[in-house]
């Protein structure tokens, strides 16, 4: 029992991120209306700031200008933070601003964008493993209960519970805070009271940035100062101001202690004798097992109640016009890659393989987001699952192809649906959130156990043989196929993409691509006619992440071995950012994602003829993200196409009308 | 068209949505301490009128000058702020805050609300989502007024609530043009009341100004109100 | 199939507000009923309650089926059809994709089927009836406000619902599309199916309806034929208030 509450304490580290991000996630809600999925990013890039003034460097986007000797700590931090507030100030003028009239969707994505560009800055300029993070507070630590315990977690755990009640005591006291609680309930009747939305979002946005900054400044000597941790420490932070329903500081800051808590409780029964072990130690992955269960409660249970800003605006996602011909192009398309794959040397016949894989990857969100209207960050999860089936069922049963794909993908939909059941009443936003937490889960608890997992080596995979043929990329090929991949997995490959995109076009154009549809623009008119909400986007997922599964059976073949470096969120996050730069709901748009997907033929060229080193592909893929989201929702499918200023007519048109003509 | 110096003139205004025009060359004025009553069944372009002068949306043509100032080149929050207050048929109202916020939401003392209707004070600390229909209206009004606004522009007072209530509340917006010398514009559905307080109305058909004379006169022409409300085959 | 809707008691509370006080009412097959009243008396408040889009109490039957509490989308199912204010036209799809989605009853041999090959199942009769044939290939965020509401309407129709409830069905037409959406009206009625007509045309309601329900504050004013509804005092003063000094009594005032 001791000991139990020893680790609580310990927790109280931790504890104290959670809780800080949380009140920084509230406060950007309350503000702008947007849930900032890169408020972890905005953390850490606080932390590796104040790590460069320690260093005696000032850290900036790709530049890292000498100081000529270490700044002291105050300055150090104060610093810091001013520039962890200029941060959120920044994503605020450059980023929310244009988003104010966008679908909360769009709006998560953009946040997705922020987290990534703050990922590739710092892994552009300092790698991808961690560093020693300079300390800030002072002190020892105390005995309590016959343990150590550091008085800096105590003492910044009271710091974060000590801001969650300023920040309330704020948001009722002062004209700000009132005016800010005014404008969120409904922005256009609070123009008329002489407010200023957009100032509002400003300053709010700019006190998350300062506050996410301290706490990860703060926090980072006790957890890890690495391009993941403080960023993926959302995860929780997203759970706790679920909690808090994105509007109570004092309930936020409990909320994310809490989470700290329960995160020490499964480290604490990781110790125990009982625990189950794998190859000698104890099963990772416990604490993110819990903040997604958490986070399914917490949606369960508020899930409906979440409180929005009155939804004024028609929020529109770009147009999914039904693609008029599918036979000829598909003709064309094929015979195109066929060629290319029998004459493209080895390097460019691997990124054509890549990239036809990494088109399906995009198709699959073209379903859920384009036609649908909703996100998945967990999609790379579903496609490791797949491939660690394959892989399994290989080595251990010894089923090859036919079988062993189908059972991979079967096992990717079968997890979608069982992904997606908690969040059937949950909107678009909230079931964003949901799948970030189930993939960092997933990750952690699932492709990194040495057991079932992929162990840190990658789980092997068996070439595939059918009719006593090698289909996989080194099987032998009477045409070019000197070096790996044999032109033959290449055409599979091709051929499969194929069919996926003829699926997909088919989909479109059928009764139940039209009622995908119909659930976006408008739920309330598609119930009226008899449509289940809540099955339509069930059907979605379940179709999406099918087509993941199948990205999972291509890519274990490409690879001959499932390697949970492959299937990391990261990897999502990149999917989304160039599928919605190709063009999310549209199937050219895919095909352009797939060709700047990692590995594809953009980065191949860009890589082996042009010398540019791949990690500016992750900050290429986080800048045009936010340059997509904010300026042509359509991506460069639908660039051509006149942007749509202006809602459907007749819905409410005064008051959007009213909302737009202020925000410009 | 009456005093020498109306502190609410609009000229040729035309608005709408989507490039359809709802209100088309509207004019009118409403001078010092003036209420002037503009009327119109559904449709007929009273909100969009309110609605375009506080440049909620923005309007299609026309100039609208508030003490003789062009108020074109200002954005909502502006206007509000140069004491042109619009009352929408939301009444103003925030759920989430309570009475005695919404008054401080302004830097007004509270005590204001209670000076205007007396029935807020004790429910100072209730949020105003759980506020009747009436108290919800008194507290928007109370906050209007606590504003002082120069020009006030009320959208369907009377929306929803009780006669008795609607009865209570006018006098007030009476009492106010009366005192500060304010112009207040009333779109209002119970014809019959609104004209009592008004000195004026307007009544508005497809857009444009079908009737306009005394509030005196127009009472004294129910048949034509009728009609224009019922439609031309009524009575 | 055509069905009695039949209403009894129907009560929606929002906060501390009365928005309907236990309103029933009736729509036979090959009826035409008008739903008037003032601005917020609860006209869309009662359609909306009907067909599940908001939290009532009270029961709503349609023929023998007891739709009480059941979601919105299998109220449609069951034949209860609606229009919109604002038309909420899926603004995404074209108008033949419209009317197609409206047609939609569930049937997952025939989803399978147009997904393999690829196409929908397009009925152009609704639009031939409603006489917007020449739209049908036009996208619907590109109509004008009149032509959105006959979308809508045939949308509706499209289904072939048992009784349908219209929003607003003229509001934004002119004159001369109003007179046109009467006719029309009253050929869907004649097939037999029953309509409930929310409209402030009075002229459009007065001129089409066999019977016409009154609403005033959340509850039933009057109920009658047009020309019974014309000459009710109390409906007159509903519409253009009573006097200050007038008869108020038995109104109800809400607190």
């Amino acid at each position: 029992m001791d000991r139990l509450i020893l680790f609580i304490l310990l927790g109280a580290g931790p504890g104290a991120l959670y809780a800080g991000l949380a009140q920084s996630l509230v406060l950007t809600h309350r503000g702008a209306g947007v849930i900032n999925v890169g408020a972890g990013a905005m953390a850490m890039w606080g932390a590796y700031t104040f790590y460069g003034l320690r260093e005696g460097h000032l850290l900036l986007p790709l530049v890292y200008p000498g100081l000529g000797g270490p700044v002291p700590v105050v300055p150090a931090f104060l610093l810091a933070v001013a520039l962890s507030a200029l941060l959120g100030a920044l994503v605020d003028v450059a980023v929310l601003k244009w988003l104010r009239t966008s679908a909360p969707l769009a709006k998560l994505v953009a946040g997705v964008g922020l987290m990534l560009t703050v990922q590739a800055l710092v892994v552009l300029r300092f790698g991808g493993t961690g560093q020693t993070a300079p300390q800030v507070l002072a002190g020892g630590s105390v005995r309590i209960l016959g343990g150590a315990v550091p008085v800096v977690r105590l003492e910044v755990a009271g710091l974060a519970l000590a801001a969650g009640f300023a920040l309330a005591a704020a948001y009722r006291r002062t004209r700000f805070g009132l005016a800010t609680r005014a404008a969120q309930e409904n922005e256009a009747e609070a123009m008329m009271s002489g407010l200023s939305p957009r100032r509002l979002s400003l300053l709010n946005t700019t006190f998350a940035g300062a506050l996410a900054g301290a706490v990860g400044i703060l926090v980072a000597p006790m957890t890890q100062l690495d391009p993941t941790t403080l960023a993926l420490a959302v995860v929780p932070a997203l759970g706790a101001a679920l909690i808090a329903r994105f509007t109570s500081f004092t309930v936020a800051a409990a909320a994310g202690l809490g989470m700290g808590a329960l995160q020490a409780v499964a480290l604490y029964l990781q110790t125990l004798p009982w625990f189950p072990t794998s190859n000698g130690l104890p099963m990772p992955g416990l604490p993110d097992v819990l903040f997604f269960l958490v986070i399914a409660g917490a949606l369960m249970w508020r899930g409906t109640s979440l409180p929005d800003r009155g939804a004024h605006i028609e929020p529109r996602l770009p147009p999914a016009p039904a693609p008029r011909r599918v036979a000829r192009p598909t003709a064309i398309g094929v015979a195109v890659g066929a060629v290319a794959l029998l004459i493209l040397p080895f390097d460019l016949r691997q990124g054509l393989v890549n990239t036809l894989i990494a088109v399906i990857a995009c198709l699959s969100l073209v379903v859920l987001t384009g036609y649908v209207g909703q996100v998945s960050l967990a999609q790379f999860a579903f496609a490791g699952l797949s491939g660690l089936v394959v892989s399994k069922i290989g080595i251990d049963l010894g089923i090859g192809p036919p079988w062993a794909p189908l059972l991979g993908v079967a096992a990717a939909a079968v997890f979608g649906l069982v992904d997606v059941l908690p969040a059937m009443r949950v909107r678009g936003v909230h079931l964003a959130i949901l799948t970030l937490a189930a993939a960092v889960a997933l990750q952690n608890f699932g492709f990194h156990n040495p057991s079932w997992g992929a162990g840190g080596l990658g789980s092997p995979v068996s070439s595939p043989v059918l009719f006593g043929i090698d289909f996989g990329p080194s099987g032998s090929f009477p045409l070019n196929a000197a070096h790996p991949p044999s032109p033959l997995f290449g055409l599979v490959c091709l051929l499969v993409t194929a069919l996926c995109c003829v699926a997909v076009a088919n989909l479109r154009r059928s009764g139940l691509g039209q009622r995908m549809l119909a659930v976006r623009s408008g739920e309330r008119a598609a119930a009226a006619a008899g449509i289940s909400v809540p099955a339509v986007k069930v059907t979605a997922f379940v179709i999406s992440a099918f087509l993941m599964g199948v990205v999972g059976v291509l890519t274990a073949y490409n690879f001959g071995s499932v390697d949970p470096a492959n299937f990391g969120i990261v990897n999502t996050l990149v999917l989304i950012a160039l599928a919605y730069l190709g063009g999310i709901s549209v199937i050219k748009g895919a095909l352009i994602g797939g060709m700047l997907m990692s590995g594809g033929v953009a980065a191949t060229i860009m890589e082996d003829y042009l010398g540019l080193p791949a990690d500016y592909l992750l900050l290429f893929a986080g800048v045009s993200l936010i340059l997509t989201v904010t300026t042509t929702p359509g991506g460069i499918a639908l660039a051509h196409r006149k942007s749509r200023n202006g809602p459907p007519a007749g819905k409410e048109p005064g008051r959007i009308a009213a909302v737009a003509e202020a925000a410009g | 068209m009456t005093g020498p110096s109306p502190r609410l003139e609009v000229r040729g205004l035309s608005a709408g949505y989507f490039g359809a025009a709802v209100v088309r060359d509207l004019s009118l004025t409403v001078g010092a301490g003036e209420v002037v009553a503009l009327l119109g069944p559904n449709g007929a372009g009273k909100t969009t009128t309110l609605r375009a002068v506080s440049r909620t949306i923005a309007p299609m043509a026309g100039t609208v000058l508030l003490d003789g100032r062009d108020i074109g080149a200002l954005r909502p929050q502006d206007i509000a702020r140069a004491g042109l207050v619009h009352m929408s048929e939301r009444r103003g109202v925030f759920h989430g805050l309570t009475v005695e916020e919404h008054l401080r939401l302004h830097g007004l003392d509270p005590a204001l609300a209670h000076r205007y209707f007396p029935e807020l004070e004790p429910l100072r600390s209730r949020r105003a989502g759980l506020l009747s229909g009436g108290e919800q209206q008194m507290l928007g009004m109370a906050r209007a007024l606590a504003r002082r606004p120069a020009v006030l522009m009320i959208d369907e007072l009377s929306k929803g609530l009780a006669p008795v209530i609607v009865e209570r509340l006018l006098p007030v917006v009476r009492r106010y043009a009366d005192e500060s010398g304010a112009a207040v514009l009333l779109v209002e559905q119970q014809v019959q009341l609104a004209l009592e307080t008004a000195d004026r109305g307007c009544v508005l058909s497809h857009g444009s100004l079908a009737e306009h004379d005394t509030a005196a006169n127009l009472l004294a022409r129910r048949d034509v109100l009728v009609s224009s409300y019922l439609g031309a085959t009524a009575l | 199939m055509n069905q009695t809707l039949d209403v009894r008691g129907l009560t929606v509370r929002y906060g501390g507000v009365t928005a309907l006080d236990g309103v029933g009412l009736t729509v036979a097959p090959g009826e035409l009923v008008g739903l008037i009243g003032p601005n917020g008396a609860g006209k869309t408040t009662f359609i909306d309650a009907v067909c599940g889009f908001t939290r009532a109490t009270g029961t709503v039957r349609l023929g023998h089926r007891d739709l009480t509490g059941r979601r919105a989308y299998a109220r449609a199912r069951a034949g209860l059809g609606r229009s919109w204010q604002a038309a909420d036209l899926y603004a995404d799809l074209t108008v033949r994709e419209n009317l197609a989605v409206g047609a939609y009853r569930p049937d997952w041999r025939r989803t399978l089927a147009e997904v393999l090959r690829g196409r929908a199942r397009h009925d152009e009769r609704v639009a031939e009836l409603l006489g917007i044939e020449d739209l049908l290939d036009r996208p619907a965020d590109g109509l004008s406000a009149g032509q959105s509401k006959m979308v809508d309407l045939a949308r509706a129709l499209a289904a072939d619902p048992g009784v349908l409830l219209l929003d607003e069905p003229a509001a934004g037409l002119n004159t001369a599309e109003s007179r046109l959406l009467a006719t029309r009206l009253r050929t869907v009625v004649d097939t037999g199916t029953g309509v409930l007509l929310v409209d402030h045309d009075m002229a459009l309601v007065l001129g089409v309806c066999d019977r016409i329900v009154v609403l005033d504050f959340g509850r039933v004013l009057a109920e009658g034929t047009p020309r019974e509804i014309q000459d009710d005092d109390a409906v007159i003063a509903a519409y253009l208030g009573r006097t200050a000094r007038g008869d108020r009594r038995g109104k109800g005032d809400r607190p």
